[in-house]
């Protein structure tokens, strides 16, 4: 008798909350785009995009009051234009919503995080509840144009996204940018050593079939990541310092700056691998010879010139 | 505005590539680094950079005389198990696989894990196959060998072979070793190996090692391979007496060049093999501590070099020349010759008190001597030096065919730091020849 009782009690709850419309909705709004994390902002500038939401089903969202809220530090530089909520959302239908984001004039290079939530404001017009998946929001804030960090997503292929006018990996170029946000000779430099090994890596995989190709071509991009270390000489000035700690030091500056690169290029299992096996063709491969008083000269003339721009 | 950057660019480099060696005729030397299993092709770049910036600092080198290159070792298929069994372990703790790579680049401490890793799974099995004679370098060996050549050739300059000298660290040492022994025997004779933390025992004549005792990688993994004990002590406060940082100060790069007592030391060794190697002043004209013997006990390279060619006739003159360079003017430079002549020989022409003011920056200046006739076997020594700076070194040691014309440059200024310069002793032989 007092099983029977508990199984009605919870057939009429299940019932009466498909009747508000709760079952349905809370799970079935998506946003579009999915995350919202645009190229970066120039300190002083603003921009306004429009994402959407789309009720996905199974049912209509009916009579409830929705409210858009940002939450977190993306608040601070973010503001979103409420909609005019329809009265119902029906199953497909999709609702616009505008977000302005506006740099500060002098933003420090910084990724400001935040999320757009949908809220669903209750009878007594204070509490609400959320209402629906939240949009996750990064904003990037940099005085040098960025693509958006590709996240996970970027580390699903050995190639990853590469959305840049550089053709290296968007997550790489990032982390050039935000560790020399001040000096263009030093993130010219480092993006030539990057298109060097991004080369190299695609190369290798695309000759996978051809060996003996495959080893000659990785071989002749290395030489350019030669030359981009030889570049790397000229532009951190190590040849005009006059005594050798101070140059040593200088040195010692460039390889941090060149595994700063590294690891982010290093950073899953798979792309290690190929990096390791691409090292693995440069076995027998020298330097060019140049004369130690040369040095200076052959460093500075192998700078990419395209770069220099 | 590209375009013209461009242009300039490339007549900087085309200018370059005719540069090399001309200005040192005769007298070049090409420093050659060959990395151990601890680097990757970028770190021996950037190693090799090191390298040059160590070497030519030295006071003993003519930068416009010496190349530094790397020759990439690469350490497959070896390294594929280290990686694999680091990945594995970085990803499992931190679930990033950058952790290992920045433990390789020695950009953070070596974790225990880490350094146990290099131990078990690189350099125990790369040893044990070096040991057991089962380790193959491959096609790296051959074409290394193929640039050492190169670097070795004869110049169109007085026809003089240039030095090559293998800086090997680590396991580098080893393949060093093995690819000198590999050269032609007149190249041999002109191939060095420097060594820091060798994993060979190095033959006196032709080597140098230096090893931390501090490189507590090295006392780990050499001590059943019969490698030379470590040879430079460290003061307990150096970053390396922390046990953390085994890998760290087995570090080419990092330590060996870093380390003020072993960068110099290896600079040092390095600058021991090169032609301008200059001596103390103080032991200027002394005949006993200018001997050959002692000549060689600091690294002389006394193998002998065929310049020119052999007259038609046994008869006629012997003549030598030999040649300084260096920096700025000098004047009242004196050479000094003296022989001492074995076996019959009727006449000898020394010049004495030559004066080479005008001299210019690496113009060589010849002094001549001549051996009117002579019998078999005729030794002769003699002592040069210059009293502002200019040292010469006699490069034509070794034994001669009877009549050959011995032309070109012999040794080469450097800037030296003593008041009274430098000087040497040499010894020419001269086998066989005409009765008289």
């Amino acid at each position: 008798m007092l099983k029977n009782k508990k199984f009605l009690f919870i057939i009429g709850a299940i019932l009466a909350l498909i009747s508000f419309g709760v079952w349905a909705t809370t799970a079935t709004v998506t946003w579009t785009p999915s995350r919202y994390a645009p190229y970066s902002i120039i300190p002083g500038q603003s921009t306004t995009t429009t994402v959407t939401f789309t009720n996905n089903g199974p049912s209509t969202i009916n009579g409830k009051k929705l409210v858009l809220e940002i939450l977190g530090d993306v608040a601070g530089i973010a503001t979103v234009t409420p909609p005019n909520f329809p009265v119902t959302i029906k199953k497909g239908e999709r609702v616009s919503v505008n977000l302005s984001v506006k740099s500060p004039t002098n933003a420090p290079i910084r990724v400001v995080s935040g999320t757009l939530v949908l809220f669903e404001m209750k009878p007594d017009g204070k509490t609400k509840d959320v209402f629906s998946a939240t949009l996750p929001i990064e904003i990037t804030l940099s005085p040098i144009s960025v693509p958006p960090d590709p996240s996970e997503f970027g580390k699903m292929t050995v190639e990853g996204v590469i959305t840049n006018q550089y053709k290296i990996r968007d997550d790489v170029l990032r982390a050039i940018v935000f560790a020399f946000p001040t000096s263009e000779p030093i993130r010219n430099v480092l993006i030539q050593y990057s298109q060097a090994y991004q080369k190299m890596a695609e190369d290798y995989l695309a000759l996978a079939n051809n060996p003996v190709e495959q080893k000659r071509v990785v071989r002749l991009d290395a030489k350019e990541g030669d030359k981009a270390q030889d570049c790397m000489s000229h532009v951190f000035g190590v040849h005009s310092l006059p005594t050798l700690d101070e140059r040593l030091a200088k040195l010692d500056e460039i390889d941090n700056a060149r595994h700063a690169v590294n690891f982010v290029f290093l950073n899953t299992k798979e792309r290690s691998r190929v990096y390791d096996k691409t090292d693995a063709l440069l076995g027998g491969t020298t330097s060019d010879s140049v004369v130690a008083s040369e040095q200076a000269a052959y460093d500075a003339a192998s700078c990419d010139t395209n770069l220099l721009d | 505005m590209k375009v013209l950057k461009f242009i300039a660019t490339f007549a900087i480099m085309c200018m370059l590539s005719s540069f090399v060696w001309a200005v040192c005729p005769g007298q070049g030397t090409a420093i050659e680094f060959i990395n151990g299993v601890d680097v990757k092709k970028d770190d021996a770049m950037a190693s090799k950079k090191r390298l040059s910036e160590v070497v030519t600092a030295h006071s003993g080198v003519n930068p416009g005389c010496v190349v530094v290159n790397y020759s990439y070792n690469t350490n497959e298929p070896y390294f594929i198990d280290f990686l694999e069994a680091g990945l594995e372990k970085a990803e499992l703790l931190s679930g990033d696989s950058s952790d290992f790579w920045k433990q390789y680049f020695r950009t953070v401490p070596a974790l225990d894990w880490f350094n146990n890793l290099v131990v078990e799974t690189l350099f125990v099995p790369i040893n044990g196959a070096i040991g057991l004679g089962e380790y193959a370098l491959g096609d790296q060996t051959l074409e290394h060998v193929a640039k050492y050549v190169e670097h070795t050739a004869p110049t169109t300059v007085g026809g003089q072979r240039k030095r090559l000298i293998l800086v090997g660290h680590s396991q580098g040492s080893a393949v060093a070793v093995l690819e000198r022994k590999a050269l032609s025997v007149s190249d041999q004779a002109n191939a060095f190996v420097v060594s820091a933390s060798a994993l060979t025992v190095p033959e006196p004549e032709h080597d140098r090692y230096t090893t931390l005792d501090k490189d507590n990688l090295a006392s780990v993994i050499f001590a059943e391979f019969g490698a030379p004990l470590p040879n430079i002590p460290l003061e307990s406060t150096t970053k390396c007496d922390n046990s953390n940082v085994k890998w760290l100060c087995h570090a080419f790069k990092e330590t060996y060049l870093n380390i003020p007592e072993s960068r110099n030391k290896i600079a040092n060794d390095i600058v021991s093999f090169l032609p301008t190697q200059p001596l103390p002043s103080s032991i200027l004209y002394d005949q006993t501590s200018l001997s050959v013997d002692a000549w060689n006990a600091g690294g002389a390279n006394l193998s002998p070099i065929l310049l020119g060619g052999i007259p038609s006739t046994l008869e006629g003159t012997f003549q030598g020349s030999f040649s300084g360079s260096g920096y700025g003017l000098s004047d009242n430079f004196v050479a000094i010759i003296n022989n001492t002549v074995t076996g019959k020989i009727v006449a000898v022409s020394t010049p004495q008190n030559v004066n080479i003011l005008g001299c210019t920056p690496f113009n060589p200046v010849y002094l001549t001597w001549t051996f009117s006739q002579w019998s078999a076997d005729i030794t002769t020594e003699f002592v040069v030096g210059g009293t502002l700076g200019l040292s010469f070194r006699p490069e034509n040691l070794g034994t001669y065919a009877v009549g050959t014309t011995l032309t070109g440059a012999w040794g080469g200024g450097v800037p030296l730091n003593y008041s009274t310069g430098a000087g040497w002793v040499a010894t020419v032989k001269i086998n066989g020849g005409t009765s008289l």
